[in-house]
Formats: C-alpha cells, sequence, structure tokens
C-alpha cells in the first residue's frame, strides 16, 4: 500500500478516491495502481481539483484519451500498431498491486501545506494536493501524456495553487 | 557544495521514446497474456499445454492465472480439477 494509506489521519475524500483509483486500474486490466490512474480517478470528481483538471481539458474523457494516445505512440515508437481491445479482453485481476509511480505521487505531494486550515479544509485540498504529487513528474507515462495532450503542466499546478 | 539541479531530460525525447516502448510493451504483453490464456483455457486447452505453448512450467502458469481464471467460470474450475 502506500505510505500514505497507512497514515491513520488520511483524509477521507483523498481515501475514496484512492480507492476508486484501484477500480480505474482493473478496468483497463493493469497489474499495477499507477498515478495515471490516480489520475483518472481524480478527473472524475466535480471537487476543485477535477473542476481545474476540466479547465485544461482533462475531464475524464479527456484524460483517457490522451493516455491512450501516449501508449499508441509510445509502442509505435517500437514499430508496434496498437492492438484491438476485444482481443485483450480478460477476466481482471481483482487486486492490482500498489506500483511504484502511485507510491512515487504520494511522496511528492505535499499534504502539509495545508496542515494550519481546519480539518474540513484539508479533506477538501487534499485532492489537489495528491494531484500536484503527480503532476511534479517530469518523466513517464502522465508527463508524456499531458505534453502530448497540449497541457501545460506548470500552468495546470499553478491553477491548482489558487483553487 | 550541492552540485547544480540536472535539468530534466524531456519527456517526450528519442531517450524517453524508447524507455516508455519498454512500458508499453510490458503493459501490452501482460494484458495479452492474461486474454491469451484465457480464451485457450475456455477453449479446452489445459493448464500443461497453456505452459508448454508460453514455454514456461505447468505450476508458473497456474500460479499466475488461476485465480483470475477461477472467477472466470464453474467450467473453468471442473475441467481443471
Amino acid at each position: 500500500m502506500p505510505d500514505r494509506l497507512d497514515d491513520d489521519a488520511l483524509d477521507a475524500t483523498l481515501k475514496e478516491v484512492i480507492i476508486s483509483s484501484i477500480d480505474e486500474a482493473i478496468r483497463r486490466g493493469a497489474a499495477s495502481v499507477e498515478a495515471e490512474h490516480l489520475l483518472l480517478a481524480i478527473s472524475a470528481g466535480h471537487d476543485a481539483a477535477g473542476r481545474t483538471l476540466a479547465e485544461f481539458g482533462l475531464d475524464h474523457d479527456g484524460v483517457e484519451a490522451a493516455l491512450r494516445g501516449e501508449r499508441e505512440r509510445s509502442l509505435r515508437a517500437a514499430g508496434i500498431e496498437p492492438v484491438a481491445e476485444d482481443r485483450l479482453a480478460a477476466t481482471r485481476q481483482s487486486r492490482p498491486a500498489w506500483g511504484a509511480t502511485v507510491r512515487e505521487a504520494l511522496r511528492r505531494a505535499d499534504f502539509k501545506t495545508h496542515r494550519k486550515r481546519g480539518r474540513a479544509e484539508r479533506e477538501r485540498l487534499a485532492v489537489g494536493d495528491a494531484l500536484v504529487g503527480i503532476l511534479r513528474a517530469d518523466l513517464g507515462t502522465v508527463p508524456r501524456a499531458l505534453a502530448y495532450a497540449g497541457v501545460d503542466r506548470a500552468a495546470l499546478i499553478d491553477a491548482l495553487g489558487r483553487a | 557544495m550541492t552540485p547544480p539541479k540536472q535539468q530534466s531530460p524531456d519527456p517526450t525525447g528519442v531517450e524517453a521514446d524508447d524507455l516508455a516502448a519498454v512500458v508499453a510493451l510490458r503493459e501490452l504483453a501482460d494484458r495479452l497474456e492474461d486474454a491469451a490464456v484465457e480464451r485457450a483455457m475456455r477453449a479446452g486447452w489445459s493448464w500443461t499445454q497453456v505452459a508448454e505453448a508460453l514455454g514456461v512450467t505447468r505450476q508458473a502458469v497456474h500460479k499466475k492465472h488461476h485465480r483470475r481464471l477461477e472467477l472466470a467460470g464453474i467450467e473453468l474450475r471442473r475441467r481443471n480439477a
């Protein structure tokens, strides 16, 4: 489990989003829950973080399209055409493992920024903090997907700071 | 003296593309394996035959897929009991 999940003080709203990231991983047939699944889960929400993502064209459909585009380009870099989804249909693993990228995202999220605020306010902001943790990665699936989708990651982080 | 902060490479540069291809190929291989093993077992293949086709031991393929395929259907369970 990500270290953050071991924390008794884990904000309830963030916990819900983390749990729905497991569903996102299962739905995509992934062997592990990664940062992109947490991003998908956050983009499905209607809180400040979800709204800010949507303003940058990254509602849930937008994130899915960006991630699909990244995988297609990456496969083409190796000379592989995408394989039709129906050929990849399988009964899913019920319990994917926690991947390194989601752990790293939660480690990079600065949850202490808002420690002086009240509990409700901290809860409201925790999902946004986790999102910033995801966006701080300079390399890997998420920054590639956002770059190809034409999203300015730095501007998105700035906008989340104001949300 | 701390060394200057190294500038991060371009996430969509040539080197990053090759590394991302590895990630995408692994993911594709994992998903294709899940789908192909399930399809073969539904078509009546035994664990031993699937293992031979994959070039791995029966124990390895069973350990990796049996719990997932148990979820896939009771017919599978009976045939491979």
